[in-house]
């Protein structure tokens, strides 16, 4: 099994959390789901979950052994507060940070953040790269590490991790 | 015939490098678009690839079944019954598609860029 360098494999949170404006793709595919035999894979979006087309075409491209599922946020937290997630190696993919806050506030406990893409759009500033940000999402990041979540930056397996820092 | 247009959705600039190519073997292609993911967002990937749709038949090529290219185009095609998406983009798959396209009904030609995508691919081995 080929292990992102990013983390020793005894310091990894389950479930891994990853902010990825593509949602799901190659990387997230081959290199973490796919390279750290994540199941299930998750993705936690209301826009998506009210969009059957999208939610299919997002579906099909994960593959069956990663056993992947689009859930809105109330269903993703009322399924890992009853402990559905609790012995998994899961994984749960979000559009932008505000809908991580929205979970840790319906109070599933989540140890750390990646982001592994923000995309430039009007209002976002450049971090790194790979990752544009809002006065939106850095008041977001802040209030997560407020709440003792870690906020990482990394798009790829192989990259090392950046951490997140006001 | 309505000419068949083709929009090639990839990562970085390998939409743009096999159009070049296509144009060295066939001259510059007609009714043919490039998009790149390159710095776009599924959302934002959905909306450029959609303005290259016209109502008229359209091939969305992609590269990598799997990636952001490849679910925008997916995604797209569940609403306009009009285009196909074909994966694993390759020159021979490019060179069948701009030689058949005026002579082939469009399902015909899916299946034969298809066929000859993967006709492109042979081993030769000790």
């Amino acid at each position: 099994m080929t292990f992102p360098r990013f983390r020793k494999k005894n310091d990894l949170a389950f479930p891994l959390v990853r902010v990825d404006d593509r949602l799901v793709h190659g990387q997230v595919i081959v290199g973490w789901a796919q390279g750290l035999e994540l199941r299930p894979v998750l993705l936690v979006s209301d826009r998506v979950r009210a969009d059957p087309i999208l939610s299919k075409t997002l579906l099909q491209l994960i593959p069956e052994e990663n056993d992947g599922a689009v859930l809105t946020l109330a269903e993703t937290a009322e399924r890992a507060l009853a402990g559905a997630y609790k012995d998994a190696r899961a994984m749960m993919i979000f559009e932008a940070p505000v809908d991580v806050l929205k979970l840790v506030r319906l109070g599933v406990p989540i140890k750390s953040v990646t982001i592994g893409g923000l995309h430039f759009r009007e209002g976002r500033e450049e971090f790194l790269p790979y990752v544009f940000l809002s006065e939106w999402d850095r008041t977001t990041l802040s209030e997560l590490r407020g709440l003792g979540v870690k906020v990482f930056c990394q798009d790829l397996p192989t990259t090392k991790p950046v951490p997140y820092e006001e | 015939m309505t000419t068949v247009r083709a929009v090639i959705v990839t990562h970085g600039s390998l939409g743009s490098a096999l159009v070049e190519a296509v144009a060295r073997v066939l001259g510059p292609p007609r009714y043919c678009d490039v998009v790149s993911n390159e710095g776009l967002s599924l959302e934002q990937l959905i909306g450029t690839v959609g303005i290259h749709l016209d109502g008229t038949p359209t091939v969305m090529f992609t590269d990598f079944c799997g990636g952001s290219a490849y679910a925008a185009c997916h995604a797209l095609q569940e609403r306009h019954p009009e285009t196909a998406v074909v994966s694993g983009v390759n020159l021979p798959m490019l060179l069948s598609f701009f030689t058949k396209r005026d002579t082939l009904p469009f399902g015909e030609l899916v299946a034969a860029v298809e066929t000859d995508g993967h006709r492109g691919i042979q081993r030769t081995v000790a």
